[in-house]
């Protein structure tokens, strides 16, 4: 089970990876030809700011959920690095388990708040605003297997020390 | 009482490791769940919206430039070219790296992206040549910091984004206080440079200044593509960062030929997980923000000051104070995104400028990454040249009074700061 989970966790970072790159290219290049479009061929794009839009908020969701699994989110240290093996170890599932719960919440009510707007459109694209909201849910799901994984981990008595982005 | 548990429940999070971003989040919910009428639906609501930005989508652009400057061997011909210039002078190698930053600033916008990338070029010149290597990198450190007030400013672009201020407005109020601080480091390096015996270059022949010119001629016109395109109305700041981007892709593929395609994933990956750092911090804090105006936050803050002072000049020293002490402890960008919705109804209700504390408050979080113990910029320029922590942080401190100073000016004479973009970007 906790292979399976690992390996569930390791197969959705992939996957989020993968995803990422695209939507973050299209970001920039749509950007770029608005104002190539713009100025050199005099013929706007009219949906490029509400595209831009989507293919960021869609990355920075992306990018949240690399950051969780590569534990790169900022986090201060400076009050736990000073406790013992065990209860760095109390502290972290504590963490875990917080994490999970939050998780849960935002995948749930992202999901009714992605029904909620569905009958709502983009004015230029004509696009169900449901595809703004979707990267919240969807993503929370990837950082709730991540966290779960890591619960794994955790209770296996297997986890690696907390890297990430420390503020000691 | 909804407000004193959303801050608590933070402190206490965020004490106990929980990452910043979701502490921020489960003490939203938290007092909205138990201490509001409002369904926790605003909250989900809210962390959308909060990043659903035209604005903030220029923080991703402006670190990919930098990242690409930085893969492509682009700093280095900036550092020559600084070199050349100010190379003669006595500690000349310290004067270009401070040179080379406020080059490169105008190019990123990002202070870890100077210190990580054109830093490493600089202290390795520097000790070269026989400089001490804590001197370097403590200079190092401390040109990095003009990297976020010379546009284009990943943190203006927050900070704008946050305050509903133009960003455009911001980057120009940067010019002229990342040129003080340029100056007055280079002022600081020249004193030093007497007590530290540092070595000057050889004067340098005026075909040899040309010849580094023209290895850096495409490099530098970033910053005049960046701001020309600004100014003239032809894009606007995120626009801009979007053609500084592909400027510097086409530089570092097409015309120096040091960035190769396969390396363009794992570059977009790891300058969106780096924003998604700032940008889910951001989404999160959306919700603290919504409670902080619910809870009138702004107004008992702004009751509470002026029951003690109404002179502005007065509470801008204390926010000084304060942030440089924060500074100290906290992350930039997390103080940035957290302070930002507090402070902007007072200063608003005092007459402040808002482009003017957008400045002031971006610079004492700058000279924030800079000292210690929570400096983001003395972590990478130790780590990254295996110094010791404790000797760079000694090292930094003759370095920091200078920017110290700058700050003062530039709090308490506005108008060196406004002039720019009420000049340039006046109604006409």
């Amino acid at each position: 089970m906790l292979l399976f989970l690992s390996r569930l966790s390791e197969l959705t970072d992939r996957l989020v990876r993968i995803l990422l790159v695209p939507f973050a290219l299209f970001t920039i290049l749509i950007v770029f030809f608005e104002v190539l479009m713009r100025y050199v061929f005099r013929a706007p794009i009219i949906t490029s700011v509400e595209l831009a839009r989507l293919g960021f908020v869609w990355s920075c969701f992306f990018g949240a959920t690399v950051c969780f699994k590569r534990q790169k989110h900022i986090q201060f240290l400076f009050f736990t690095e000073n406790f013992g093996r065990r209860g760095k170890r109390i502290v972290q599932a504590t963490v875990d388990l917080l994490s999970l719960g939050f998780f849960l919440f935002l995948m749930v009510k992202g999901i009714q708040m992605a029904e909620a707007v569905e009958p709502t459109y983009f004015p230029a694209l004509g696009w169900s605003q449901l595809w703004l909201y979707l990267p919240l849910p969807l993503n929370a799901l990837f950082m709730l297997i991540h966290t779960i994984a890591r619960l794994g981990d955790q209770l296996s008595a297997t986890a690696p020390p907390r890297e990430g982005h420390k503020v000691p | 009482m909804m407000i004193p548990v959303l801050i608590i429940s933070f402190v206490v999070l965020a004490v106990f490791s929980v990452p910043v971003a979701l502490a921020v989040g489960i003490s939203v919910l938290i007092a909205v769940a138990f201490f509001t009428p409002f369904p926790t639906l605003g909250l989900v609501q809210r962390m959308v919206t909060g990043i659903d930005s035209f604005v903030l989508m220029a923080i991703p652009f402006f670190m990919l430039t930098g990242r690409l400057m930085n893969e492509g061997g682009i700093t280095d011909r900036i550092f020559e070219f600084a070199r050349c210039l100010v190379g003669p002078i006595r500690g000349g190698l310290a004067h270009a790296n401070v040179l080379a930053s406020m080059i490169f600033a105008g190019m990123s916008g990002s202070a870890v992206a100077d210190a990580g990338g054109l830093g490493m070029v600089e202290i390795k010149a520097m000790t070269d040549q026989g400089y001490r290597k804590e001197f370097a990198a403590a200079i190092t450190v401390a040109s990095s910091t003009i990297g976020p007030i010379i546009p284009p400013s990943i943190p203006m672009v927050i900070y704008g984004a946050m305050a509903e201020v133009s960003v455009g407005q911001l980057f120009l109020a940067g010019f002229v206080p990342g040129i003080l601080m340029g100056l007055s480091l280079m002022g600081m390096v020249y004193f030093l440079s007497f007590r530290e015996h540092m070595p000057k270059d050889k004067g340098y022949r005026f075909v040899e200044i040309w010849h580094s010119f023209r290895k850096a001629f495409f490099p530098l016109l970033t910053p005049v593509i960046l701001i020309g395109g600004i100014l003239s109305g032809i894009f606007t700041p995120t626009e801009a960062a979007a053609v500084s981007t592909i400027y510097a892709f086409a530089l570092s593929f097409v015309v120096y030929k040091t960035v190769r395609i396969k390396d363009i994933p794992s570059i977009l990956i790891d300058t969106f997980v780096t924003t998604a750092v700032v940008m889910f911090i951001i989404s999160t804090t959306a919700g603290f923000s919504w409670l902080l105006i619910i809870g009138k936050i702004g107004k008992v803050l702004q009751e509470l000051v002026f029951s003690l002072t109404r002179s502005p000049w007065l509470v801008l020293l204390c926010i000084n104070v304060v942030l440089l002490f924060l500074g100290c402890l906290m992350e930039a960008g997390v103080l940035l995104i957290l302070l930002t919705p507090i402070f902007v109804p007072m200063m608003t209700a005092m007459g402040v400028d808002l482009v003017h504390f957008g400045v002031i408050i971006v610079l004492n979080l700058m000279i924030g990454v800079a000292t210690p113990p929570v400096g983001m910029c003395l972590f990478v320029v130790s780590e990254a040249n295996n110094i010791k922590l404790e000797r760079l942080m000694r090292e930094i401190i003759p370095q920091v009074i200078p920017l110290i100073l700058v700050l003062f000016v530039v709090t308490y004479f506005p108008d060196l700061v406004l002039w720019l973009p009420r000049w340039l970007m006046a109604p006409r």
